[in-house]
Formats: C-alpha cells, sequence, structure tokens
C-alpha cells in the first residue's frame, strides 16, 4: 500500500474534479495540512482512476457535505460558548439568577461535546477506505 | 390534575437604560445562538438521511463485483457517520432549546417584552372596542362563540359540564369588549364617553337604591376578637396574600374556631426600631352576605369614576371607620392589601383618602383598578389572572409607571401531570415536566377540574412566580413594602361590618361598636 501526502490526493483529485476546498476546514482545529502530513490507506493512482466512480463521488459529497456542517457547528460552538460566558456577567441576584448561570455553564460544557463529536466525524472522514 | 401559573411583570422602577440594554443584548444574543443551532440540528438530521441514501443507493462496479478489483473504492463508513450525525442534530437541538429556555428567563426576570406586550394588548383591545361598537350584534355573536367554544373545551377536558374555559378562551378581548359596553351604557345614561368607571357609577346610582332598599343603608362597625390567632406577623407582599386569604375563608358564617366571620377586616399595628408606628390593613374580598358591606352591588358602586360615590360604599365607609377607630394618624405610613372588592376598596381609599391617610403601598389581588386615580406617591402592587375576568371589568391596562408595578399570571396545567382515566371512559391528555424550575409555579389547594382562578391562590402563585425571578422592579416594590411592615407587629384588630334597616343605634362603648348612619346623598 503506498503512503500518500493530502497534497497528491487533492491533485489528483482536481484533475477529475474541482477540487474541496473544504477538504482543509474537515482536520482536528480546522488546521491546513502541510504538504508532507500523510492520510493512510488510499492510492492516489487509484484515487484518480477511481475518481469517477459513483462510489467516489458519494464520498466527495459527504465529504463536503460534513466538513461544511462541521465547519458551521464549530462556528456555533465558539459562539454560543462566547454568549454564555458574557451572559453570564449580567446585574441579576437571585435563585433565578443562580439558576441562569449553573445552565450557562451547562451548556458550554454542550457546546464543547459539539467540538468533540466534530472531531470524531473528522476522524471518521479521514480514516475512510 | 395541577395547576401552575406563569408570570409577566410590567411596569415597576428599572434599572438604568445601560443596564437594561444589557439585559436586552443577553436575550437577544442567546435566542440568536438558539436559533441558529436549531437550523444546524435540522441540517444534521437531514444529513444523516443522505448518508443512509448514499450507502444503500450508490452502486459501486468494483465494490459490487462487476469490475476488477482496484483500490480506492473503499465505501465511507456511513452507518457510523450517519449515527455521529444524529447525535450532532440531538446535541445541537439540545443546546438550542436550553439557549431559548434562558433567553426566555432573562426576558420575563427583566420585563424586556413588556411594553411590546402592553402595546399589543392595547392594540388589541381597541380593535376589539372598535368592532364592537361599529357591529355590536357580531362582536356578541362573536363573543358568545368563543365563551361557548371554551365552555365546551373545559367541559370535555373535565369529563362534566365545567364553563370556566369561556373566560380562558375570551380572556384576550374582554377588556374591550367592557370597554365597548361602558360606552353603551354611558350613551344611556346620557354621559356619553368611554370609561368603565362612568357606566359603573351609572348603573350604580341604580343598584345602590335597590341594594340600599333590600339590605338598609344603616352600616354597623363593631371590634372583634378572635379566639384564636388568624392572622399574623408578616413583612413581605406573600406573607401579606398569606393573612388576606386566611382571613378570607373566615367568611363561613359558623363554625370557625376563631369567633370570626364574614364582612371583616384587620389591622395591624408594626413599631419599628426607632418608635415609628405603621399599619397594615388587610381586606378580603365579596363574600356576597345579604348584611355584608361587601356584598355584590356594592362592586359596582366602588367602581365609580365619582369620588363620593367610591367613598359612600359600604365597605369603603367600614374601612375608614375601622381606621380611625384604631387611631390612624395621618402621617403614619398605612398600607393596605386587598381581594376583588376589598382591593377596589384599597385602591378608592388610597385614591380618595390621600389627605387623611399616608397611604404609602396598596397590593390588589385580582381588583379592577386601572381607572382608579391613585396618587403617584402611592406605591401600587396589582396582581392579575389573565382570565379571571373580574380584572378585566375596569376595562383597561394598569397604568405602567415606576410606581405602579402589574403581575399578569397565566395558568396552564403543571408540566409533568399524568393522564387522567375518567370514570365515563374519557381521559385528559398529561403533560411532560418542565426542567426549568421558574416556568411556573404551582398553585397550592387547586381544584383538579379548572376552576375559576379568581381564587387568591392563584394570586399568590402569580405572585411566587414573579418574586422567584429576581425582577429588579419587582425586588424594589417588595423593599417598599417592607419599610412599612418591617417593624414588630403590636396588635392585630377585627373589624367586622353588617348592614341593615332601622334606626341608628347609639355607641355602647368607644371603640367597641360603632354606627355610621345613611350614606350621604
Amino acid at each position: 500500500m503506498h503512503i500518500i501526502t493530502i497534497d497528491s490526493i487533492r491533485t489528483g483529485i482536481s484533475a477529475a474534479q474541482n477540487s474541496s476546498p473544504s477538504w482543509n476546514a474537515m482536520l482536528p482545529g480546522g488546521a491546513v495540512l502541510s504538504g508532507n502530513a500523510r492520510l493512510p490507506g488510499l492510492s492516489a493512482a487509484a484515487l484518480v482512476s477511481a475518481a469517477a466512480c459513483p462510489c467516489q463521488i458519494a464520498a466527495r459529497h459527504s465529504y463536503d457535505q460534513l466538513a461544511v456542517l462541521a465547519r458551521t457547528t464549530a462556528q456555533a460552538s465558539e459562539q454560543a460558548r462566547s454568549t454564555a460566558a458574557r451572559s453570564s456577567s449580567i446585574e441579576w441576584d437571585g435563585a433565578a439568577a443562580t439558576f441562569f448561570r449553573e445552565r450557562l455553564n451547562a451548556s458550554a460544557r454542550v457546546a464543547a461535546q459539539l467540538d468533540e463529536q466534530n472531531h470524531d466525524i473528522q476522524l471518521l472522514l479521514c480514516m475512510g477506505g | 390534575m395541577a395547576w401552575q401559573v406563569t408570570s409577566n411583570i410590567s411596569g415597576g422602577q428599572r434599572y438604568t437604560a445601560a443596564t437594561q440594554e444589557q439585559y436586552a443584548f443577553a436575550a437577544a444574543a442567546l435566542d440568536e445562538q438558539a436559533q441558529a443551532l436549531f437550523a444546524l440540528a435540522s441540517s444534521w438530521s437531514a444529513a444523516a438521511l443522505q448518508l443512509h441514501s448514499r450507502r444503500t443507493g450508490t452502486i459501486c462496479p468494483v465494490l459490487s463485483g462487476a469490475a476488477p478489483q482496484s483500490s480506492g473504492h473503499a465505501p465511507l463508513p456511513y452507518d457510523q457517520l450517519a449515527r455521529c450525525s444524529y447525535a450532532q442534530s440531538a446535541r445541537c437541538h439540545s443546546l438550542a432549546q436550553e439557549l431559548n429556555m434562558l433567553a426566555s428567563l432573562i426576558a420575563r426576570a427583566h420585563s424586556l417584552y413588556s411594553q411590546a406586550e402592553n402595546t399589543a394588548r392595547s392594540m388589541l383591545s381597541k380593535t376589539v372596542h372598535a368592532g364592537a361598537s361599529l357591529a355590536p350584534g357580531y362582536a356578541a355573536a362573536a363573543f358568545g362563540a368563543l365563551a361557548a367554544g371554551g365552555a365546551l373545551s373545559s367541559s370535555l377536558e373535565s369529563g362534566q359540564f365545567n364553563a370556566t374555559g369561556a373566560l380562558t378562551s375570551t380572556a384576550g378581548v374582554q377588556e374591550g369588549m367592557l370597554s365597548s359596553v361602558s360606552g353603551y351604557i354611558n350613551a344611556l345614561g346620557m354621559r356619553p364617553g368611554t370609561g368603565v368607571g362612568r357606566a359603573a357609577g351609572i348603573l350604580a346610582q341604580a343598584s345602590s337604591r335597590i341594594n340600599d332598599s333590600m339590605q338598609g343603608n344603616m352600616l354597623i362597625v363593631r371590634e372583634k376578637h378572635a379566639r384564636t390567632p388568624v392572622i399574623y406577623e408578616s413583612h413581605d407582599i406573600a406573607g401579606a396574600l398569606t393573612n388576606l386569604r386566611t382571613l378570607g375563608t373566615q367568611r363561613a358564617s359558623t363554625g370557625t374556631s376563631s369567633g370570626l366571620d364574614y364582612g371583616t377586616i384587620a389591622i395591624q399595628r408594626y413599631r419599628d426600631a426607632k418608635g415609628n408606628i405603621s399599619w397594615l390593613v388587610t381586606i378580603p374580598g365579596t363574600d356576597g352576605k345579604a348584611d355584608s358591606p361587601f356584598g355584590w352591588p356594592q362592586n359596582l358602586e366602588v367602581m365609580s369614576e365619582n369620588p363620593q360615590q367610591r367613598m359612600n360604599t359600604d365597605g369603603a365607609r367600614m374601612v375608614l371607620k375601622a381606621m380611625a377607630q384604631t387611631g390612624i394618624g395621618p402621617t403614619e405610613p398605612v398600607a393596605l392589601v386587598g381581594h376583588s372588592q376589598g382591593g377596589i376598596i384599597a385602591a378608592a381609599i388610597a385614591s380618595d383618602m390621600q389627605k387623611r391617610y399616608r397611604i404609602e403601598h396598596v397590593v390588589t389581588a385580582g381588583s379592577p383598578v386601572a381607572n382608579h386615580p391613585v396618587p403617584k406617591k402611592t406605591w401600587m402592587t396589582s396582581i392579575e389572572i389573565e382570565d379571571e375576568l373580574v380584572a378585566a371589568l375596569d376595562g383597561a391596562a394598569n397604568p405602567v409607571s415606576p410606581t405602579w408595578l402589574t403581575i399578569r399570571g397565566r395558568v396552564q396545567q403543571a408540566a409533568g401531570t399524568p393522564a387522567l382515566l375518567h370514570a365515563d371512559g374519557t381521559c385528559s391528555p398529561g403533560t411532560s415536566p418542565s426542567d426549568n424550575p421558574f416556568s411556573a409555579t404551582e398553585v397550592e389547594d387547586a381544584s383538579d377540574d379548572r376552576e375559576i382562578s379568581h381564587h387568591l391562590q392563584y394570586h399568590q402563585a402569580a405572585y411566587r412566580n414573579a418574586s422567584d425571578l429576581g425582577s429588579p422592579a419587582l425586588q424594589r416594590h417588595e423593599e417598599h413594602f417592607r419599610r412599612i411592615v418591617g417593624g414588630t407587629l403590636e396588635a392585630t384588630g377585627y373589624w367586622q361590618g353588617r348592614v341593615h334597616h332601622g334606626p341608628a343605634v347609639a355607641p355602647l362603648q368607644h371603640g367597641e361598636m360603632n354606627t355610621i348612619g345613611p350614606r350621604k346623598p
């Protein structure tokens, strides 16, 4: 099995179809992989030749769709945590206020779980093949 | 079946505009995030479906064996991805609901939408008023149809005839309809113009004469001594409401261990650490007894726009006599708390006796007092239930000002109640529990079936729910009330009123029995 870099896969796919800009955003933390980063399990030659195969078209559509969703969810999660932090500081006392702040903290934890699940999905996508 | 009340607050003193803006911004931001997450939840759910579709619908010639094996044709782990997508959808949805609930909590606690709600309610009332004025027949028919539908609904729900649903279904249009009806009465009385107070005064001119001929207009006020304690020291509005309800339950003419019965008010004297005296007057509502100063006809009189007519009411005369006999000084702070007619009398006294007494705070529960000219120096805390009808009899919304705070409660079935199977085989659906303890407060001692929400326990629940929210405006009103009853309770006096025919009776002893002569013409 040949070990293929992201750049070569991207090049191969681009040769047959428009390249998907969402590949970069699928990685943990949205970091852009360098040309030396590696994804095991895929053959560039096979991918190039299989670029037009229905299974690869379906895979690409799935990658794109989930990548966009993951990116949007990551942004929403970040904004939710930020909003929760700002809202927690409003001037308000009493039992309802205490309940409010406790639930905001809980919401921030749920937002963090969204990010973890995003990461798992990204790993599944990368491990596909 | 348990019942609960959700409260909204309007009026009262707020924080600065900058702080209010903070609240509004926080609520809007949370709501915006919630909407974005709801949309994401839908998208993740759709993605999961599409992944399933691609897994089953995509045919790869290599994977299916129709073409030679070559690498790069391995399928995605669609099942796992779909499960993850569903999980993301559920998590997004849950987080969205949470943020939505928290946005709503801020909005209710700080009355962020009270102005918009009041405006909407006012517009609806004016529209109904205009419609009823232009086409009274159609308006009456529509109102009747609404009421009938509501009565049918509540009857079906309880498995027997129960017309209380008529009050709920017509709650939104009661003020407008009453305002319109008052216009007709005013026109018939040769005093054109709107205003329930004017209409009440016109009707009361006739009703008071009829009542006097039946009941008499000789009012006897006597001090009573309770055999057992009835009401206790209270230092907040909730405590005062509890005492009000307890006093109201003494209206049974026989069988109370205290010896008190209907037509009885209480006057309590407090003294603070500096030796200053203050007073709390507790006035129950209509008891409907034939010889009570708090009968049904008296409601019309005390709602009149005419101050003299208001103060001539048997109930108002009785309370004023008791206050005078108790020795309340003109500079001593007084708080009045009343339910239904008791609240109307309290508001009337605050409006018309401001030169005689220093009425600093009035608490009303289920009382139509929007039209009473209460001076701005007197703080008003009004508690109303949306569908109780009585509070809407003034045909108008309460003024919104720093010194007039209104709590409006909405009654609904308590969350988390099980489904009920009735003897006739019908069933009432249950509800799932809410995880927000401040969304509503359960009504104590409520009937299982839907009942009239004018009972004081509903107002108590409404106040508790509003109080739990930590509203700054309500806290200020509470503090203002506590300043009056913050001292130590020194004495509780009970005063009973009776109305009958006959000549005036000379008082036996000072402070024990007093007779007030016929009302002034």
